[in-house]
């Protein structure tokens, strides 16, 4: 079973830490969700390169052969989930929408619209809302997008350790199959990053 | 020596000045041709620019950008505006979503776009 060093670094042979300062952005002040992401780089070393020039980035990188890589302390936020957060109620249960809210809301044009929807659904808790960078781990698996609405397949070592990471966060923070997103599902991402990450 | 000096300086100005004044744009013959949603709810015609001129001028202001950038600071709208324009006597294909990002396709090579000063060119009630 890992464990959590007094650093926020998971301590386990199976992960290697590779920590950037530079994609911390503050305290994280608690860990509610965790999000998917697919990263856009051809190899790992070009994402922990690109990390150390600072900016977005996550928490944990998974190669393509399954070698876990942590790039930021758990103690930490990172600026991975986007600036605008999609409304969960809409996709995921609609009849706990506030109806005349939304339906004001969806008549707007869309630029306007999502900024509205995005101010809406931080005044909820989670879970009635998709998580952001305040509550949230994202974790990164190496892989190019190739068009508008797809990215690379994950690969089988991928889901092996997305699933062994995932499970390992499950234990250290009580958090549940139903707290881990795909990227786009939480913001207006392109739709095929990590839909072949697989997790129970 | 000062005044050659002076002089020189004058002429590289002008020179540069009349390369800048000569300058061809990137993109031209840029014509919208369709428009294409997969949230007809929330994403719709008036959300992205339908005419040639304002698609000419989201080119002519938006900068290019890699893909990272775009993913990481840009959202996707799932509408957008599509057409043709011309690049090195090639045409290609473009479409402009609706938060002002973009793309241009030429062949394999795909460009990308971001506009922030184009909130004139998009619907904003």
């Amino acid at each position: 079973m890992p464990t959590i060093d007094a650093n926020g670094m998971l301590v386990d042979p199976k992960v290697i830490p590779r920590r950037s300062s530079g994609i911390e952005h503050g305290a994280l002040p608690c860990v509610l969700a965790i999000v998917v992401h697919q990263t856009d780089s051809p190899t790992a070393e070009s994402t922990l390169s690109g990390y150390q020039a600072g900016g977005n980035g996550a928490h944990f990188l998974i190669d393509k052969n399954g070698q876990i890589y942590q790039t930021a302390s758990l103690f930490t936020r990172c600026y991975h989930v986007g600036k605008l957060i999609k409304s969960k109620c809409l996709t995921v249960n609609k009849s706990s929408c506030d109806t005349a809210a939304m339906a004001r809301m969806l008549a707007m044009s869309w630029t306007r619209q999502i900024n509205a929807i995005d101010a809406h659904e931080r005044a909820k808790p989670y879970p009635d809302r998709y998580p952001v960078n305040d509550d949230s781990i994202g974790i990164e698996l190496v892989g190019m997008h190739i068009d508008d609405d797809s990215y690379e397949a994950v690969t089988a070592a991928q889901n092996a350790s997305l699933q062994w990471l995932i499970d390992a966060l499950y234990a250290q923070f009580d958090l549940k199959s139903s707290d881990v997103y795909r990227h786009p599902a939480v913001s207006y991402k392109n739709p095929g990053e990590a839909r072949s990450a697989v997790w129970k | 020596m000062e005044v050659r000096a002076g002089a020189l300086a004058l002429l590289t100005g002008a020179v540069l000045l009349a390369s800048c004044a000569t300058r061809e744009p990137a993109f031209s013959n840029i014509y919208v041709a369709e428009f294409h949603t997969d949230a007809p709810a929330s994403c719709r015609a008036s959300d992205v620019p339908r005419s040639h001129g304002k698609a000419q001028e989201f080119f002519s202001r938006a900068k290019e950008v890699d893909y990272k950038t775009l993913h990481d600071h840009y959202e996707q709208a799932p509408c957008y505006a599509e057409g043709t324009l011309t690049r090195q006597g090639r045409s290609c294909d473009w479409r402009i979503r609706a938060g002002a990002t973009g793309s241009v396709q030429c062949a394999e090579q795909k460009l990308y776009f971001a506009c922030d000063t184009c909130d004139d060119l998009f619907d904003s009630k």
